[in-house]
């Protein structure tokens, strides 16, 4: 009757341990990222980890204020140009990247509060 | 029993919509965003398998445990004079005063300040500080709320003054209370509120949740001037039977040492053993000699001797299901559902989003009790028929309040240290109008306040922590509730068993990524 329940443990602390390790030196991280027909191309869940220096590089086929919810950086991307968001990843979590505005004229705010917003994807920090 | 509830929930959902001029679904439900990275695989395994280790050892104990209607340790606070003093009249009055500010406080910022919620202190206040921050007080600390509530703290006001003009002591129209409302109207209430925090699309917004203040308002004082104050707090007014519910778990509690008191109360506060435990009424009547504040274990408030009311089950249950419904709401599981019923439902004039996510709370809801129906009923036959369904219903659901605690606590950390953080910030300039009170207008948000790791484990073993408690309670209870051993023991398979379940699926909801707010 005990043992079961023992093994059942011993392996619940193999689990917790394997969650709890990881490491290695913190790296930069360069992600180039297109926003096409009002989508974000490709994989729509992008990762680093805690410490990494990031660049998100984005580009877009329309104009666009691109916001990463959390660290709270929100920049305009209009076509033909590159606008890099650059960053360390110093807060673990999953925040959201979200649209607004898309063909509005700079510093309109008000009507992008009204249209709520796209959700392009999420951008993960996972502990190191 | 449940019927009566589904016939009101149509009525005041709309005369609810009605009353705020219900607006498109522009925004996300609720309100502040989480951040939280899903529980590995591994961690959520490990979780996992220690429930069921640990209810097989709990099972090897209580093979061997005899039946206790006893007491368990207790210890009187009040034999310190600094608690005595803080238990006194001048602090707890001074903690109402400050709570009625903030009620009026919210209010007028709801209806004057800044339209942005971001920059009106009602929602981070109402939302994250009051709702899910006074909900870990009473669960880990003790029944604040039974202090601050700053309606109960207005008409007593009020009944002085009007004590002062009329001679009578109590304001009330004295109307007799049907019995057989039990705490339907706090049910009713309560469900209502659910619905405003978890599918309401603009319950973030400022003015809404200022006429939703004054609207409580006004039932609640409705319902103390015609039932009397202490029987509305016990029958109607939501919060308090909610923050009651949770505070049973707490490990402090206020008694009366002599049972004698409690027979003067127009409250039926004695219990099955005759004791006087956590009514307010009394403790606030009686002299200081026969008053204890109690410190004792956690959890052992919730083991009733007698079964609780239907009314008090269902309120239980939907306490349940909201909290895990918060937590489905953000999977892509939902997403998906939502996503086939949007196509099935017709458009609602604009509402559709609102009715899929009504319609997801209410057949939640609905599974989650027909899912406790039928484990009670299994439970029934497992016991030897000495019970029917509805009696080990109302016998064991207090016991599944753990693993809906461990669950919130997990669920809501981050969120309530970071969502609450403005707060700070908002306190110098409650209106967004610009002012500095305090001098802490410039405090910006640190994100990085709780590793993902920290919280995973603390999620985790919260969480193992209320099923290891439930399975003890639900024990115990057994143990009380039939008179025979084998009867009890035989019982408790399918409540292990259910709650296994339910603290898979509370681990397996934490296990998911979130895709929405």
């Amino acid at each position: 009757m005990i043992k079961k329940p023992m093994a059942i443990l011993a392996l619940a602390a193999v689990g917790l341990l394997t969650a709890a390790c990881g490491g290695g030196d913190p790296e930069s991280v360069s992600i180039d990222l297109e926003v096409r027909g009002r989508q974000l191309v490709g994989n729509d869940v992008l990762s680093a980890k805690k410490g990494d220096t990031v660049a998100l590089n984005w580009t877009s086929d329309e104009s666009v204020t691109i916001h990463l919810h959390g660290y709270n950086i929100e920049e305009t991307v209009t076509p033909g140009e590159t606008t890099t968001f650059a960053f360390t990843a110093d807060a673990e979590g999953h925040f959201m990247i979200e649209a607004h505005g898309f063909g509005a004229a700079d510093g309109d705010h008000h009507a992008e509060e009204e249209d709520g917003g796209v959700t392009l994807g999420y951008f993960d920090v996972l502990p190191r | 029993m449940t019927a009566n509830l589904r016939h009101l929930w149509p009525a005041i959902l709309l005369a609810l919509a009605l009353f705020l001029g219900l607006s498109p679904a522009a925004m996300a439900h609720g309100f502040g965003e989480r951040y939280d990275l899903p529980v590995p695989l591994g961690l959520y395994l490990a979780g996992a398998g220690a429930a069921v280790a640990l209810s097989f050892v709990a099972i090897g104990v209580f093979v061997k445990a005899e039946a206790s209607h006893g007491d368990y340790p207790r210890f009187n606070l009040l034999r310190w004079r600094l608690v005595g003093l803080i238990a006194g009249p001048w602090f707890s009055v001074s903690l109402r005063v400050a709570s009625v500010a903030l009620l009026v406080l919210v209010i007028a910022t709801g209806l004057y300040g800044d339209r942005s919620p971001t920059l009106n202190l009602a929602p981070t206040f109402v939302w994250v500080i009051w709702w899910v921050g006074l909900a870990y007080v009473s669960a880990l600390v003790g029944n604040l709320w039974a202090i601050l509530n700053p309606w109960k703290a207005i008409f007593e006001g009020v009944e002085v003054v009007a004590g002062w003009l009329t001679g009578s002591r109590r304001l009330s129209l004295d109307v007799s209370y049907p019995a057989s409302w039990g705490v339907w109207p706090g049910v009713a209430l309560f469900i209502v509120f659910a619905w405003i925090e978890l599918v309401f699309p603009d319950s973030a917004r400022p003015s809404n949740i200022a006429k939703l203040a004054l609207a409580y308002s006004a039932i609640t004082w409705t319902g103390m001037l015609v039932f009397g104050k202490d029987r509305w707090l016990r029958s109607g007014e939501a919060f308090s039977l909610v923050f009651g519910l949770l505070s049973r778990f707490s490990p402090t509690e206020v008694r009366m040492t002599d049972p004698k008191v409690c027979k003067k109360c127009p409250a039926d506060c004695l219990d099955a053993e005759g004791r006087c435990v956590n009514c307010y009424h009394c403790f606030h009547e009686a002299s200081s000699p026969q008053r204890e504040l109690n410190l004792r274990p956690y959890g052992v408030g919730l083991l009733s001797s007698r079964p609780v009311t239907p009314s008090m089950m269902v309120l239980v249950v939907a306490l349940l299901a909201t909290v895990s419904f918060d937590g489905v709401l953000a999977t892509s599981t939902w997403a998906s559902i939502q996503n086939s019923l949007f196509n099935a439902f017709p458009s609602f004039d604009g509402h559709r989003l609102t009715v899929v996510d009504t319609a997801g709370l209410v057949g939640f809801g609905a599974i989650i009790l027909a899912v406790f129906g039928a484990f009670s009923w299994l439970m029934s036959l497992a016991g030897g028929k000495e019970h029917t369904t509805g009696v080990i219903a109302r016998y064991f659901v207090l016991s599944l309040l753990p693993i809906a605690l461990g669950y919130h606590l997990a669920h809501f950390l981050t969120f309530l240290l970071i969502q609450g953080q403005p707060i700070i910030p908002l306190a110098s300039d409650p209106f967004g109008r610009g002012w500095d009170i305090f001098g802490t207008t410039d405090f910006k948000t640190n994100i990085s306040i709780v590793g993902a790791r920290f919280a995973w484990f603390l999620a985790v073993i919260a969480i193992v922590i209320g099923h290891v408690i439930a399975v003890y309670l639900a024990h115990v209870v057994a143990l009380r509730a039939f008179s025979e051993r084998k009867h009890a023991l035989r019982s408790q398979y399918p409540m292990l068993a259910l709650m296994v379940g339910y603290t898979v699926l509370s681990l397996w909801i934490l296990a998911q990524p979130i895709v929405a707010e």
